[in-house]
């Protein structure tokens, strides 16, 4: 079944988007991880369309925001409104409470609007004045970004970017997709294309199924080992958080069973680290001055490397 | 008297080369012995120094996976598909609390070998 599955959504998706087959395999393992994605990409890379079609797939209720300077949190959680009928403050449900929420250009809110998106994030819950509201489940966000912008934006605080399960780049595609890309926009293209291909309960059997991918004892210690690896390095000012990890073993079962197994490798874990751990990563300023390292996907590499997994 | 002298000769001879076959006969098994595996465990033990023997710039977080790419560049006259089956068993043993397979699978013991015998002269022609 769960080949089926991953084969459906990844058809589905390429019928819209073209070259992105490994994108749009991680945002499902990142949906059947309970997690949240935060795409980057220079403008025209095709994000927004992913994220779109992606949730199409998925059949699931999808809401989009965009986000802008002069965004308030009221327009993203809601918030109370006065019901002239019945003389009371209403809540009124924001744009958040959906399945997929796509928060398109998020580093384009001041960070008190990206704020209130952590307790959402964490909690998959929203509070207002003391109001706490659950939100509908499944719950995932797919933020875009672009890396390189540097005017009217507000980059994401450390807190915010830890919520987020995993980063996923999209860079500029090889020639020969390129070259599909353009001949595939030669008609019209519209997310619309791609078809809803799963179930509800096909997709609640799959949480089951996730929940249930074994992960050994041996899996566990490599992955401490790792983590507390990772923060010894006197080149990382902030290495691999307890949630960063707990995020990758999530992730790593979510592809485990996408794989067609029932537990998980040591070669999961080296697969997703890079996703899940380099946006994470802070890079001591004096190592890169010193020339000692420039890229933390480098220095996560090298400590993946060093570390011995269960054989 | 010169008789004697080639008799005993031959004799030494025979006995040099009694014990000298004897030794390599011993060595062989020995290597024999070596690559013959008790169990599975100790089978992807004994490929686990192989690949390292083999090739030296794996690092020591290299996963069988990764390992495994770098043996089917050699193209090596060994059965990967077996030995691909044989890692997946041992692998739902090892990570999944699978039923431990029981038999050890020749070419994974063949793959061993090869590879500590240097690997290159087991190419594919």
């Amino acid at each position: 079944m769960a080949e089926t599955l991953k084969e459906r959504v990844l058809r589905e998706v390429s019928k819209v988007v073209v070259g992105r087959e490994q994108e749009a395999e991680l945002l499902l393992v990142c949906f059947l991880a309970k997690g949240h994605v935060l795409l980057e990409g220079v403008p025209g890379v095709s994000k927004t369309l992913l994220a779109k079609t992606f949730a199409r797939c998925v059949n699931l209720r999808y809401g989009r925001v965009q986000f802008t300077p002069d965004m308030l949190p009221l327009d993203i959680i809601g918030g109370f409104i006065f019901n002239m009928k019945t003389r009371e403050f209403d809540f009124k449900k924001g744009p958040v409470f959906t399945n997929i929420l796509l928060a398109d250009e998020i580093n384009r809110a001041p960070p008190k609007v990206q704020s209130a998106l952590l307790e959402a994030m964490q909690e998959l819950q929203v509070t207002v004045e003391g109001h706490t509201e659950a939100l509908p489940s499944p719950f995932m966000i797919i933020a875009t970004q672009n890396p390189i912008e540097f005017q009217g934006v507000y980059p994401l605080p450390e807190g915010q970017v830890d919520r987020f399960m995993a980063r996923v780049g999209l860079d500029y595609p090889a020639k020969p997709v390129e070259h599909t890309i353009v001949r595939h926009n030669l008609s019209k293209v519209d997310f619309m294309d791609a078809q809803p291909v799963v179930e509800w309960s096909e997709l609640e059997e799959a949480f089951g199924e996730v929940a249930g991918v074994k992960v050994s004892e041996e899996i566990v210690d490599y992955l401490a080992e790792f983590a507390r690896a990772s923060r010894l390095d006197v080149r990382v000012r902030l290495g691999a958080s307890p949630r960063s990890i707990v995020h990758l073993v999530h992730c790593a079962r979510a592809y485990a069973f996408l794989q067609g197994r029932d537990f998980v490798i040591p070669d999961d874990i080296k697969y997703l680290a890079p996703y899940v751990l380099v946006h994470r990563l802070r890079l001591d300023r004096a190592a890169i001055a010193k020339g000692g390292a420039t890229d933390a996907y480098e220095v996560l590499k090298e400590t993946l490397d060093k570390v011995k997994p269960p054989r | 008297m010169l008789l004697d002298e080639i008799l005993n000769f031959n004799s030494l001879v025979s006995i040099d080369v009694a014990i000298y076959a004897a030794a390599l006969a011993g060595y062989l098994r020995m290597r024999q012995v070596a690559f013959r595996p008790p169990n599975p465990e100790k089978a992807f033990s004994l490929l686990e120094k192989s690949l390292e023997k083999a090739f030296p710039g794996l690092p020591e977080g290299f996963t069988w996976r990764e390992a495994m790419k770098k043996v089917e560049a050699l193209d090596l006259d060994v059965d990967l598909a077996e030995v691909e089956k044989a890692l997946r068993q041992y692998e739902a043993w090892r990570y999944g609390e699978s039923v431990k397979p029981e038999e050890v699978n020749a070419e994974v013991v063949r793959l061993a070998r090869r590879l500590s015998q240097g690997g290159a002269k087991w190419q594919r022609p």
